[in-house]
């Protein structure tokens, strides 16, 4: 039943495909293999601009990436800095913060990483917009959940037109931090 | 057709934003600032004058019955290639406008003109037109930007380093005012460019 006359058989068309993904394919393990460390030092640089904007100078120690949801960042045995890292529901999804807590207990600051609240209104929360997010920095632990705006009956100050916005990250962050920040900071011996 | 008359298509009598109506996913989402327009003009036109060379390159091997599925490939693979070398060499700029690099395989422009065009003419031709629907689409993007940025944000320029360096940091202009917030919006976009776009047809009308 094979008509070898016929247009170009299943055969011959799939060689041909077969030829133009395969020269795809090289090219892109070429580009991939160009570029793939300087992307990597790229994103560790994106990594370490973010966090240092909130817990201050750094030690030259490569951070993990991604982020775990809490890491603990050591100069040998000296504990320098904690960072975690939470999410919470805001007014139109999920709110995904960073903090920075300092071995003594203090909050450094907190920023958000990631939202999609409304422009103009939610996105305040942003460091960018406003300085609505740096109340968070200089408090100490929570030892609860226990931060709240002032219209709550706590010392945050709200945003307009977004209450239910900064309800979420006042409330997620202490929640998170007083499980999270409360655990003990201790630097693990790196074995040489 | 000679190079002039491919130029003059590529950038106005058949733009492909204002004329062909290609491509307005991107042109209105990523229109908010000069920068971001920019940077997708760049890597946009890197992928669609890469495609139009290569689409015309092997026309002669290309089976006519397999080519919608062997541009769309070749689209796709110089796509991740640009995705790469922005993330590369222009990491900032990639995370500002990272989602929108990535959907320049869907821009209808890219394909449109790998059919109609560099599949059945010579590379030199499929060059320049590659080269001038880049241009005609990037004129496209950097219009509505600075529109947009004006009228949204009330700023100019803003953030240039993360595509030029730090040179350019100097050229932001701050207006007064922090801008009307509809220009930011989608639909300031669309408000914005329907009125580019009636723009560019009195303007064509009054020269026929």
């Amino acid at each position: 039943m094979s008509d070898s006359r016929a247009e170009p058989g299943m055969l011959r068309s799939a060689l041909a495909l077969g030829a133009f993904a395969g020269l795809a394919t090289l090219v892109l393990a070429v580009v991939h293999t160009v570029t793939s460390t300087r992307i990597e030092v790229n994103r560790q640089l994106a990594l370490r601009q973010a966090v240092s904007e909130i817990s201050g100078a750094l030690p030259p120690v490569p951070l993990p990436r991604p982020l775990p949801p809490r890491f603990l960042v050591c100069d040998g045995k000296r504990p320098v800095v904690l960072l975690v890292t939470g999410v919470t529901r805001g007014y139109a999804g999920n709110i995904r913060f960073l903090a920075a807590v300092s071995p003594n207990g203090t909050v450094e600051g907190v920023r958000v990483i990631e939202h999609t609240e409304t422009p103009g209104l939610g996105d305040a929360i942003e460091a960018g917009k406003s300085d609505w997010i740096l109340g968070f920095a200089g408090r100490p632990v929570p030892k609860g959940a226990t931060w709240a705006l002032q219209s709550d009956g706590g010392d945050f100050d709200g945003l307009t037109g977004a209450t239910i916005t900064a309800r979420a990250v006042v409330g997620g962050v202490a929640e998170r931090l007083s499980h999270a920040a409360t655990l003990p900071m201790t630097c693990e011996e790196t074995s040489s | 057709m000679s190079t002039r008359e491919i130029a003059a298509d590529g950038l106005w009598r058949q733009n492909p934003a204002f004329v062909q109506l290609l491509g307005l996913c991107p042109l209105l989402a990523v229109t908010t600032t000069v920068v971001n327009a920019l940077g997708l003009a760049l890597a946009t036109g890197f992928v669609l004058t890469g495609s139009s060379v290569t689409v015309s390159a092997l026309r002669r091997f290309t089976p006519d019955h397999l080519r919608l599925p062997i541009f769309v490939l070749i689209i796709a693979t110089l796509t991740t290639v640009a995705l790469l070398l922005m993330q590369a060499f222009a990491y900032t700029l990639y995370a500002r406008i990272a989602l929108f690099v990535q959907i320049i395989v869907t821009n209808c422009v890219i394909f449109g003109r790998a059919e109609a065009f560099a599949s059945k003419r010579p590379l030199g031709q499929a060059l320049a037109d590659g080269l001038s629907m880049s241009a005609g689409f990037a004129l496209a993007l950097v219009t509505l930007g600075i529109v947009r940025e004006v009228l949204g944000r009330g700023t100019l320029f803003a953030d240039l380093e993360a595509l030029f360096g730090d040179a350019a940091r100097g050229l932001a202009i701050d207006l007064p005012g922090s801008g009307l917030l509809l220009a930011a919006l989608p639909p300031g976009a669309f408000i914005v460019a329907g009125l580019l776009l009636a723009l560019k047809n009195a303007l064509t009308r009054s020269n026929e």
